[in-house]
């Protein structure tokens, strides 16, 4: 490829439509930074918990058949923590541009559909995937953990497909909604209900039965023990959950892509 | 002339209304024409516009700017198309500035090649200064010449305003009207303009396209349609009270209105004009003494009043 060439490539990447929805949603998910203090703060909450009186207390926790410590255990569930809490974002986002008329505005540009629900996955999945991560990055700097390298990557696999999935599930849910106030309230009252009705901060076998009963509709559930298998037992054990986060995803993007179609035809 | 739009047919049905809001619509817009939509509240003329402009797709009929069909393959003929909508959409938690780059990347613009041209316009609709705040702390005429700005990136061909006076105060108006002229004189730039001000449409456009209830009404020059609908009004002032009624009665012909009120009597009809100097003759020669006549030039208002009625809010 000619220099020409490859700098041509670049320029009409750099200026497709898709590249424009991608610089749109990185300034809305990144500049409002109400929205990503109250992502932050839960997670750091959970962190200064766990790293003062929980840890200490519990100690060990069995699961799986094998004894860990309990900040191994509770680790993914502060992931899924600031996970909902950027899908929270996301959604909000999402709602935010239908209530300013944004959509309008958008299909004024030469802009493909396709291009549009690509660019708005992309980003907020990257989004959340980065919020997951740095949220792991702070646990590192306040706990010790001694998993093998192939643990690392099933848990960095594992978060990349729960953030996929939960990203997917809160655009559906912004995007099913018509009333920002119904919105709001339900993915609010949600976030902490699915977090602790969900084997999160204990095991499913101390949960009581009706805890129980939900974690096993909860998807926070998968996204927990997906991220949790992988740290303490590799791809062997986490593969299974990774294929069914894989599976929410792709469901949910199709039934966003279509449910969005169909409202932009009633512009 | 080429034309810059041409709509055959074109209907628009969404499932939420039980009439079409856009109901067969067959015109066409040549390049480089200003022309004004006019039409009461829900007449179709945002649909129409939304049409044009390739955010909605027509249910029935077709729509083509400068040859192309702005809804389909991404819309490449979006390109040439600016728009201001009505609802004045911005990512309002956004520097205003942010949603001026937004909209040059959708277009494909880049920005060091027209941030030249963007500052030149801010600072010709004062908002050099308040461009760098968040969106939602502007005031609504800042955000109306906003839009405005964002709708003049990349120079469009064609330009789809839809109010962009709502909210103006008199000078933003004159701004407004000022850089149109300049747009069709400087790069022949076709504009169509929908507004609540009628006298605005009558100074600026060359022809106006009337509907409702989402049909064609009239698409023709304002002052034609003024002069064939505007209806030419006399308001005569007489000398002595008691001569208005003798007045009257002269003027007891069917497609004449005569409104008496103390010494003046207005008449307002089509061929008031052709009346008045055999209507001056009578009088004087019936001893009825005139002391003022003023003469009230039909105007576009009049005339859109007339074609659809008053019942609606214009």
């Amino acid at each position: 490829m000619t220099p020409d060439a490859g700098r041509s490539i670049r320029r009409s990447l750099l200026h497709s439509d898709a590249a424009a929805v991608m610089y749109r949603e990185y300034h809305l998910l990144t500049r409002n930074r109400t929205n990503l203090l109250l992502a932050i703060t839960p997670s750091a909450v959970y962190l200064l918990l766990f790293a003062t009186s929980l840890s200490r207390l519990i100690g060990h926790v069995q699961y799986g058949g094998q004894v860990i410590d309990y900040t191994e255990f509770a680790v993914p569930a502060l992931l899924l923590s600031s996970m909902l809490a950027a899908s929270t974002t996301v959604g909000t986002s999402l709602f935010q541009e239908r209530l300013g008329r944004m959509d309008i505005e958008l299909w004024s540009h030469p802009l493909r559909r396709s291009s549009y629900i690509t660019g708005k996955i992309l980003v907020s999945t990257v989004l959340i995937l980065v919020q997951s991560l740095a949220a792991l990055g702070v646990a590192l700097m306040v706990f010790t953990f001694h998993w093998p390298a192939g643990h690392w990557a099933a848990v960095l696999c594992g978060t990349a497909v729960a953030s996929m999935a939960f990203n997917g599930l809160y655009l559906l849910l912004a995007s099913l909604f018509t009333d920002f106030q119904r919105f709001t309230v339900t993915i609010n009252v949600v976030a902490p209900v699915l977090l602790f009705a969900s084997p999160s901060f204990y095991p499913a076998a101390q949960m009581a039965p009706v805890l129980q009963w939900l974690s096993w509709a909860n998807p926070v559930t998968y996204g927990i023990t997906c991220i949790r298998d992988g740290a303490l037992f590799g791809f062997g054990e986490a593969w299974p959950w990774m294929f069914l986060l894989l599976s929410i995803a792709a469901i949910t993007y199709l039934l966003i892509g279509h449910s969005l179609m169909a409202r932009s035809a009633e512009l | 002339m080429n034309q810059a739009v041409q709509a055959r047919n074109l209907v628009k049905r969404y499932k939420s209304m039980q009439r079409n809001a856009v109901d067969g619509l067959t015109f066409h817009i040549a390049a480089g024409a200003v022309i004004g939509l006019l039409g009461p509240n829900g007449a179709g003329k945002t649909t129409l516009i939304k049409l044009i402009c390739g955010v909605t797709v027509p249910s029935q009929g077709s729509v083509e700017v400068f040859g192309a069909n702005p809804a389909a393959h991404g819309g490449a003929a979006k390109r040439g198309i600016g728009v201001v909508h009505q609802s004045g959409p911005f990512d309002m938690m956004l520097p205003a500035i942010d949603n001026l780059r937004i909209a040059a990347r959708f277009k494909g613009l880049r920005w060091r090649d027209i941030r030249h041209r963007v500052d030149e316009l801010l600072a010709a609709f004062g908002l050099d200064t308040a461009v760098s705040q968040l969106t939602f702390t502007l005031s609504g005429g800042e955000l109306k010449r906003l839009q405005v700005i964002r709708a003049l990136l990349g120079d469009p061909s064609l330009l789809l305003l839809d109010e962009p006076s709502a909210g103006l105060d008199v000078n933003g108006r004159r701004q407004v009207w000022a850089l149109l002229d300049e747009l069709r004189r400087q790069y022949g730039t076709t504009v169509l303009w929908t507004s609540h001000y009628v006298e605005e449409l009558e100074r600026n456009c060359q022809q106006v396209l009337i509907v409702n209830h989402g049909r064609l009404v009239k698409f023709a020059a304002p002052r034609d349609l003024a002069e064939q609908f505007g209806g030419h009004a006399a308001l005569l002032s007489l000398a002595r009270p008691h001569d208005t009624n003798r007045l009257a009665a002269l003027l007891g012909q069917p497609e004449l209105q005569v409104t008496v009120s103390g010494r003046r009597v207005e008449v307002s009809g089509r061929d008031v004009r052709a009346l008045l100097p055999t209507l001056l003759t009578a009088a004087r020669a019936l001893g009825i003494g005139i002391d003022t006549i003023e003469y009230r030039t039909p105007s576009l208002e009049d005339a859109f009043l007339e074609l659809v009625g008053t019942g609606h809010d214009t």
